[in-house]
């Protein structure tokens, strides 16, 4: 009895005891900037962890962001905004590739002791070939691999029936890739994070990444990461002399925190206790109306992004394969009433498009195809005219966000051309496994997609191209497979300089106009608020992100 | 005694097989490839094919979860080293729930590094729920329909009503955003802290309002419970029997009532212990904690089955153990009760 009481007595006091501790503890400390400009801890809330640091493995947009702060690509995209932020340019490179052999030899020739790695050994053509063949090994399974696959000898490797490429090779200190069919947006594809050079003698070949410290030759290397918790980068030692003088880094070190909610971000970004960090979506009105918009809190900025109405091509209603039920696809288009559509992402949350390149990509040109300000029900319905068969219309959707409301959205807007929408709707992951697979049946999906890299072959080649259909896993859910848009589109994507954005813009409007394989309706906006100790705000439209190493503390 | 241990461990063996036997019929009852989401949004058919291979996805259903309990038993078939699917002989290894399809990491490395966040606030909330509700409980019992039993109720009925969710949002926002009495959110270790912040004491200061948020719900709980035993324990003939030979009222409640009334309570506490280190998901995600309830909900929403399941594996073994301790200290604690 006695011993059961001193158990008592003791676990109520270790309670108190821990109450009490809590209740007299100070705040960690948390850095803050005293300068203006240069120095200073930028402080950043994510609510999810990186994928990988690994520059071979990490695909989270947020990832990239950090990336693009670590590595020192041949190419990257400058520090600019608008327009001048999505051409790319030469980063370690010592210039454009030169091309040869009809386009079948690219050949990068780098700087000599321009970047070197937080170690001090300077980066050469072998930091990038060896990393390039390290996301060629089947051990690494990268993602990367996608965009490789014209490299000679690539599939070998991924077949493991080769140890590595004969295609890409450093010869002095140049980088020569040898393809097996041109690839005119090559320099786009070498800035993402993917063809981040590797230090020494090659990273290890590890399925679940590398770990820190990692330095890719960048104005910043990953001194520490601990899973799920934080992570910290800080400057590279050896960012100087004339590559320092073509990127900023303002801030010594960035301090990441993963896994808070955007509640619990937006009353740390009122308090000043972080930087940046996302917030609840239901705020953005309430910070727009307090701080104004581009005044030094809040920002506004496009995103290449789009949300669209796909259309089934391989069902009776929309289909048959080719350019199918041109008169009733066209008829969505001028049904849905895109404002209304725009209104349930949020407020601020996007510009109405009827267009398939985003306004900030290189290409776009606005075309006035489809009306913006609202439904054309008259032209809809004569459009529409005896091309219903049947009019039932199988709408698969989301079930979460915006997704349930956009779709009741269409339902009521189609229901004025003769379309009775039956909405389906299902977990984000499991409605796109269901559209992305051939013989599903649906006549219409409600999807977004985001660009890779700033150029238009990421939506048309990839969405709308029916080379590309396979059985499962398709991402042209449409199942748009005209011979005469598949011509245009290869023919596009084999064009580079400004010619390539010039077609690619007119086959904007064509496919639009004449065949409407989708309904577009938002192109998405970054709503970014920030803490009142962050300045020079400055905004990566590539990537769709805060430019890390742009800002600075105040 | 023996017996007994040994019955409850084969049980606790047919459980865990059926519960991870449904966990993975589920999964693959869902349309969902995690091999297309290894490869990258823009993968063919032959990547896909790959990727299904790297995972392991490529077998039938059967196959994947026999693989998946030899990679659990300390003897069998060895696994090459990232080769799933490929042996290098029969012998001793160390028990494995795999690696996550999302991350590529070791579960049991997740598992670990997490379940320590977990007992936090699981351990630190039952000791404030236990705090709030043996006082309430008690005195509302010894006072009934007086102020304090009427107050308790009104706490009670806002503790089983309320969201956690919603209590932690607005705990933060008046004690930590209004006030600044406590973090907004965060997490600090106790012990070799994995950041800047660590130690004891930062690590109670980042978990006060967790601990409150989490207990809130279980202290209504325990409150009724408590108040209830008390009353019905104070009716007993022995309690008036011990009165009526003039025993001091505070050793009639100490030694007579309390004794008997909060036997039932030993059994709830080990059981609701072992639910809540499965999964605390509201008060982690509300207060940023990276613990077991955080990444079962991520890993969920990813359809990562390995991470799922390793959780899951844990939240049975946290149970059944938890189970068996509460059954084995009831025997202790209650003379009239012999295990057999």
């Amino acid at each position: 009895m006695r011993r059961r009481l001193w158990f008592a007595a003791v676990s109520m006091a270790v309670g108190l005891g821990m109450l009490l501790a809590a209740g007299f503890a100070s705040p960690a400390e948390s850095g803050t900037a005293k300068n203006e400009g240069r120095g200073g801890t930028l402080r950043i809330d994510s609510n999810s962890d990186f994928d990988y640091i690994d520059p071979a493995l990490a695909y989270f947009s947020h990832s990239w962001q950090m990336l693009d702060a670590v590595c020192a690509n041949l190419y990257r995209y400058p520090d600019a905004e608008g327009n001048a932020g999505v051409r790319p340019i030469a980063g370690v490179a010592a210039g454009f590739p030169k091309f040869s052999n009809r386009g079948l030899r690219v050949t990068i020739p780098v700087r000599r002791n321009y970047a070197r790695f937080q170690n001090g050994a300077a980066i050469t053509a072998r930091n990038y070939v060896g990393a390039w063949q390290r996301n060629l090994d089947p051990e690494m399974q990268s993602p990367a691999a996608a965009y490789m696959e014209e490299i000679k000898g690539a599939k070998a490797v991924l077949d493991k029936k080769a140890k590595t490429a004969s295609g890409i090779r450093a010869v002095g200190n140049n980088v020569v890739i040898d393809l097996v069919k041109p690839v005119p947006d090559i320099v786009n594809r070498l800035t993402m994070a993917f063809f981040c050079p590797q230090p020494g003698n090659g990273l290890a070949r590890n399925s679940d990444g590398i770990n820190a410290p990692f330095s890719g030759g960048g104005p910043y290397y990953v001194k520490e990461w601990t899973q799920r918790r934080s992570a910290v980068l800080e400057r590279n030692p050896y960012w100087r002399g004339a590559i320092a003088k073509t990127r900023a880094a303002n801030v010594d070190r960035m301090e990441y925190t993963f896994g808070l909610t955007p509640a619990a971000t937006k009353l740390r970004l009122d308090r000043n206790e972080v930087d940046l960090g996302a917030v609840p979506p239901a705020e953005v009105a309430g910070l727009a109306q307090r701080y104004g918009i581009n005044q030094g809190r809040f920002f506004l900025r496009k995103q290449m992004t789009f949300w669209y109405l796909i259309m089934n091509h391989e069902r009776p209603l929309f289909g048959p394969s080719g350019n199918g039920n041109v008169g009733l696809k066209k008829a969505v288009n001028f049904a849905i009433d895109r404002p209304s559509l725009v209104r349930q992402h949020g407020y601020l949350a996007g510009a109405r498009t009827d267009q398939i390149i985003p306004y900030t990509m290189p290409g776009f040109r606005n075309w006035d195809i489809y009306p913006l300000a609202g439904a054309n029900a008259t032209r809809a319905n004569q459009l529409a005219q005896g091309n219903q068969r049947g009019g039932k219309v199988v709408l698969y959707t989301f079930n979460v966000s915006h997704g349930p409301t956009v779709a009741q959205v269409v339902q009521s807007n189609l229901k004025a051309i003769g379309l009775d929408v039956e909405i389906r709707s299902f977990d984000r992951v499991v409605q796109h496994t269901k559209a992305a697979t051939r013989g599903e049946p649906f006549d219409m999906t409600y999807e977004g997609w985001g660009a890779d890299y700033a150029d238009p072959v990421t939506f048309f080649n990839t969405l709308f191209w029916g080379g590309n259909i396979q059985q499962a896993n398709n991402v042209n859910e449409s199942y748009f497979n005209s011979p005469k848009f598949n011509t245009m589109i290869l023919k596009a994507a084999a064009t580079a300089g400004n010619a390539r954005f010039t077609q690619y813009a007119n086959l904007d409007r064509l496919m639009m106009r004449d065949a409407a394989p989708v309904a577009p309706f938002i192109n998405t906006n970054a709503r970014l608020y920030v803490s009142e100790s962050l300045g020079c705000y400055k905004y990566a439209p590539a990537h769709g992100v805060t430019n890390l190493t742009a800002v600075c503390k105040k | 005694m023996f017996r007994y241990l040994i019955r409850r461990l084969l049980w606790a063996i047919v459980l865990f097989v059926a519960v991870t036997v449904v966990t993975y019929v589920i999964f693959f009852v869902i349309p969902a490839n995690p091999a297309s989401r290894v490869c990258g949004k823009t993968c063919g058919p032959d990547d896909i094919k790959r990727a299904e291979k790297f995972l392991g996805v490529d077998k039938p259903v059967h196959i994947q979860y026999i693989r998946f309990l030899n990679r659990l038993l300390p003897f069998g078939r060895k696994e090459a080293e990232g080769q799933t699917g490929e042996y290098t002989g029969w012998g001793f290894k160390t028990p494995s729930l795999g690696n996550s399809y999302s991350t590529r990491r070791e579960v049991n490395e997740v598992v670990l590094t997490a379940a320590p966040v977990t007992a936090s606030l699981v351990f630190g909330g039952a000791v404030v729920w236990m705090l709030i509700a043996l006082p309430l409980g008690i005195l509302s019992a010894l006072r009934p329909r007086s102020l304090l039993d009427r107050a308790g109720m009104v706490f009670v009925l806002v503790g089983i009503s309320a969201h956690p969710v919603w209590i932690g949002l607005i705990l933060a926002y008046v004690f930590g955003y209004k006030l600044g009495w406590t973090p907004i959110t965060g997490y600090c270790d106790v012990i070799n802290p994995a950041t800047d912040c660590g130690g004891p004491v930062q690590w109670a200061y980042h978990m006060i309002l967790p601990w409150i948020t989490f207990a809130i719900l279980f202290a209504a709980l325990y409150v009724r419970m408590i108040r209830a035993n008390v009353m019905e324990t104070l009716s007993e003939d022995y309690v008036r029997t011990a009165r009526a030979k003039g025993a001091p009222e505070t050793r009639v409640i100490r030694s007579h009532v309390l004794r008997n009334a909060l036997l039932p309570v030993v059994t709830m506490l080990g059981m609701d212990i072992g639910l809540a280190l499965g999964g605390a998901i509201f008060t982690e995600t509300v207060f940023g904690l990276p613990g077991l309830g955080q990444i079962a909900l991520e890993s969920i929403t990813q359809f990562d089955l390995p991470i799922t399941q390793g959780i899951v594996v844990f939240g049975t073994v946290c149970i059944i153990t938890f189970n068996l301790i509460v059954d084995l200290l009831y025997a202790v604690i209650d003379p009239r009760i012999r295990l057999a």
